[in-house]
């Protein structure tokens, strides 16, 4: 049985976008757009950061700079391994019944 | 721009306000933008309240308790036929936070000026803005109850 995730689709791409290189917020919103051509607002990327900031996902890493890179924790690190098997169950369960594989 | 940012609750102002006010600045003000930052200001809200507690109690929780609690009044109010009573609570309540708005305002000229009285950067001046705020809401709420 697939378990539903505690996060949403942009939370996930956030993860992903930071597993590569910490980034920030900026080049967070660029990552994705170039990836998977989805524009995500602003107010819809820190809404996620938030969130994941406070389930200690992610975290910020001092900068004299304005803008503040953010860094993949190994909590996170682990929540999004659990996310991916997760998706990979049910992509694999997909091409199955479409008969793909 | 930046009015946008003051919309969010304080503790996540600070925390992330000019990170997101530097992205504003890079991404630009659009209406799809204004729209997400408007979301986005509501699901912050939505996390604040339901982190804030009240006697062990969840704000949000208790606001929406009151405001069920509020509304059956309301409906057992018009059903009785009693909007005028209504009306009258309205008036009070207006009469009352316009009164009360002057007054704050007054001492805050006292306090630190003329000038800086009428600014929203001192506590009373806020607060002054709070009760103007109210004596609008309950006016208008006299005026739709009164016709």
């Amino acid at each position: 049985m697939v378990k539903k995730g505690k996060f949403s689709e942009p939370s996930l791409l956030i993860l992903i976008s930071l597993a590569e290189k910490s980034r920030h917020g900026y080049a967070i919103m660029e990552d994705i757009q170039s990836n998977y051509d989805i524009n995500l607002g602003p107010g819809t990327l820190y809404g996620a950061i938030s969130r994941l900031e406070k389930a200690g996902y992610i975290r910020v890493l001092e900068s004299e700079d304005r803008k503040k890179p953010y860094k993949l924790t190994k909590e996170g690190s682990v929540y999004l391994t659990q996310q991916i098997e997760e998706l990979q169950k049910i992509a694999t369960l997909g091409s199955k019944r479409l008969g793909l594989i | 721009m930046r009015w946008f940012i003051y919309l969010y609750p304080k503790i996540w102002r600070k925390r992330y306000g000019k990170e997101l006010e530097q992205v504003l600045q890079q991404t630009g003000i659009s209406v799809k933008v204004m729209i997400d930052l408007l979301f986005g200001i509501l699901d912050a809200w939505q996390i604040e309240l339901s982190e804030r507690k009240i006697y062990g109690f969840r704000m949000d929780r208790l606001l929406v308790l009151i405001s069920l609690l509020n509304v059956l009044l309301i409906v057992q109010l018009i059903s009785l036929r009693e909007v005028i009573m209504l009306e009258q609570i309205a008036l009070i309540i207006a009469m009352l936070s316009f009164f009360l708005a002057v007054c704050i305002l007054i001492v805050n000229m006292f306090k630190v000026g003329i000038a800086k009285g009428f600014s929203l950067n001192t506590r009373l001046g806020k607060l002054s803005i709070g009760f103007m705020g109210s004596y609008a809401l309950f006016f208008v709420s006299f005026l739709v109850l009164a016709n």
